[in-house]
């Protein structure tokens, strides 16, 4: 069934996806059998390795997505439930499910390996120290815009660009926006132990090294005037803002910075990022006739207006506020009405 | 060659499912078979559905006869991530039954031992996990065990012990469980002197004969150093007394047998270890004096006299051999 193409195929998988849950039931079952009430996690990690096995061997898209699943749990539940990190367990999930999607040329998988490489590493680098996994965050952020500009430079599965991309904009926005509030740095962000432990540092190494080498390539491309730069357009402006943010934090964290002082410069410094994203993409949206980045745009500005509501204590002044930012975004639409029309005229757009 | 992938991939799901019920299947068959007492636990907090959970006699190990980081007063054990593999030393008195010696990160040698896990660690105890905390059965059969051990009928608890097989790397396997044939009722009798009377029932189809010395002394004082460490009763580390041939009780199928005791006795007294743990400088008092009556916690625990002694004893072929607990109480007057 699995040779034979079309719905015998899909018939032959889901049977397949059947039997893999159904070892995992088995597990459970043996566990029963013999009144096994050992380390739980090892049941999810025996499943996720069965799945691993059939998603390379047939090969699966829905195999590796159980995969992607299986070994995710097993390696929050040590690390939360028992804390005991498994710190090579997210990267082994990322190349055993991210080598498969390249293979199936499968985006959906890659982003299933994405996620489940974002949430064990968070969850086991939260382990060591309070303030590591937003610092993993911001890293592997930066890291995927640019892997997601080096896939569509390179030709190297160019369809996992905008994957890279969205969920590295996606990771940074929310880390970003976390830091903008004081007292999310006050309590958890820039909780620092007086010495890092080794842990901590090697996620921060460990993240932001490759992090900063994707973007050193990037600058060495543009300096060189590679032709693939060259052939398409440069990154815009709002790109740099990844790396310059993670070479800030990390600075914050490696030196003795106080909590006070961190919160004097990375409040401000983390609203006005998320000011200038709003309005670059709000702004090339428009210029565009991009939908979807003027969505971006315009969702995050409310998202920064709607956590900066206390920035003025006057009713009145907070209301006209409002009111402006409001008229902001209407002209935007306006003008993204009009942008959309000329191109249309113009046969830019059918 | 997709298929023949596929197929190598599904053999090694099966190899997985085999190595876990070939390896069970392994110690049950070949493992050292001890007995291990299980204490009686709450029963609200019982029955999960179609399988019993076990508290055992060693799930709680007193640090001070733990080594290396887990021996009493090393502040590291409570670093100890939970689920560490625990290595506690066993040692199998002659009715079969198994008690800790020992316990600690590293695995003994030349000696009897089960791997546990670290759930906590206490001050004064360590709790561990075997991997044999539930106990699955048929819904009936769950429902009989828990009737007949676990739950209260008339009073009457019936001890359990559960048969395990241990595997020479310590993994422990359930065989089966064994019922006691004696059920016990403790009851405390507030009054001018405060009293315990113990009612033993013989639940079985066969004559069954206790050793039965005069004000209870066949019976031990315990102390639960889980709620409250500190109290300790002052014959703890004493002998029980020789049984005299009349001492000898035999109870019949059904019957019940009381046993009354004077809790003022000085016999009863218990020791105060708050202050020192120096406990021959200290003055014993009776359960009725004690300081905080709701927080402590005793039980009374059945000595057979030893095999030795037995032979002489009438009936000596009937005589229940084997260790048991109460119930434990309060002495306000709560029975668990």
């Amino acid at each position: 069934m699995l040779d034979q193409g079309g719905w015998k195929q899909g018939i032959g998988e889901g049977l397949c996806v059947l039997g893999t849950m159904m070892f995992g039931s088995g597990i459970w079952l043996v566990a029963q059998i013999y009144h096994i009430q050992e380390h739980f996690p090892n049941g999810f990690m025996f499943w996720g390795i069965g799945a691993l096995l059939m998603a390379w061997a047939m090969p699966s898209i829905a195999q590796g997505m159980l995969t992607s699943v299986f070994l995710t749990i097993w390696i929050c539940t040590e690390a939360s439930s028992f804390h005991t990190p498994i710190h090579w367990a997210p990267f082994f999930i990322f190349l055993a499910i991210g080598i498969l999607s390249w293979r199936l040329k499968s985006v959906f998988l890659l982003v299933t390996a994405i996620l489940a490489m974002c949430i064990g590493l968070l969850t086991n680098s939260g382990v060591s120290t309070d303030m590591i996994p937003l610092s993993t965050l911001l890293n592997i952020s930066a890291l995927f815009i640019a892997m997601g500009i080096l896939a569509g430079l390179f030709r190297i599965f160019p369809e996992s660009a905008a994957a890279w991309r969205i969920l590295g904009w996606l990771g940074l926005v929310i880390g970003l926006y976390a830091l903008s509030f004081k007292g999310f740095i006050n309590a958890w962000a820039f909780k620092r132990p007086p010495d890092l432990e080794a842990t901590a540092v090697w996620y921060l190494a460990c993240t932001f090294i490759p992090a900063l080498f994707a973007w050193l390539i990037i600058c060495v491309l543009i300096r060189a005037e590679d032709p693939r730069i060259v052939a398409k357009d440069k990154p815009g402006l709002e790109n740099w803002l990844p790396p310059l943010v993670i070479v800030l934090y990390s600075y914050l964290i490696i030196t003795n910075f106080t909590t006070d002082n961190a919160i004097k410069i990375l409040v401000p410094l983390a609203n006005i990022v998320l000011f200038t994203l709003s309005v670059t993409w709000t702004s090339r949206g428009c210029r565009s006739g991009d939908l979807r980045l003027f969505a971006y745009g315009a969702a995050l500005l409310i998202a920064v207006a709607t956590a900066r509501f206390d920035l003025f204590h006057n009713l009145a002044t907070r209301g006209l506020a409002f009111v402006i930012a409001g008229l902001l975004v209407f002209g935007e639409g306006l003008i993204f009405t009009k942008t959309l029309r000329r191109a249309k005229e113009t046969g830019k757009i059918q | 060659m997709k298929y023949v992938a596929t197929i190598i991939a599904v053999i090694c799901q099966v190899a997985i499912l085999a190595y876990m019920a070939g390896e069970r299947e392994y110690i049950l068959r070949s493992g050292t078979e001890v007995q291990l007492r299980v204490l009686p636990i709450d029963p609200r907090d019982v029955m999960r559905g179609d399988y019993v959970r076990l508290n055992y006699n060693i799930s709680n190990i007193d640090r001070d006869i733990c080594k290396g980081i887990l021996a009493k007063g090393n502040s590291k054990a409570s670093d100890l991530p939970r689920d560490t593999k625990i290595y506690v030393a066993l040692e199998v008195n002659d009715a079969g039954i198994a008690k800790a010696v020992t316990a600690s990160l590293e695995q003994p040698e030349d000696t009897l031992f089960i791997r546990g896990r670290l759930n906590r660690a206490y001050n004064t105890r360590i709790r561990l996990r075997y991997g044999i905390e539930a106990y699955f059965m048929e819904q009936e059969k769950a429902k009989q065990l828990e009737l007949g051990t676990l739950a209260r009928i008339d009073g009457f608890r019936i001890p359990l012990k559960i048969k395990i097989a241990i595997g020479h790397n310590g993994v422990a396997v359930i065989k089966g469980h064994k019922l006691s044939p004696i059920g016990v009722r403790t009851r405390l009798i507030q009054g001018d002197r405060l009293s315990a009377q113990i009612c033993l029932k013989n639940t079985s189809d066969n004559n069954v004969a206790i050793v039965d010395v005069p004000n209870g002394k066949s019976f031990a004082l315990l102390c639960d150093r889980q709620r409250n460490p500190k109290y300790k009763w002052v014959n703890a580390d004493t002998e029980p007394p020789t049984p005299a041939p009349e001492d000898v009780v035999v109870i019949e199928p059904g019957r019940e047998h009381p046993i009354t005791i004077n809790l003022n006795d000085p016999y009863w007294y218990v020791i105060d270890l708050s202050d020192s743990d120096d406990s021959a400088t200290l003055s014993p008092i009776p359960l009725s004096q004690i300081d905080n009556p709701f927080s402590a916690r005793f039980r009374f625990e059945y000595r057979p006299p030893p095999p030795a002694d037995l032979e002489s004893l009438p009936n000596s072929d009937i005589i229940f051999a084997q260790e048991f607990t109460t119930g434990a109480f309060r002495v306000d007057g709560r029975i668990d």
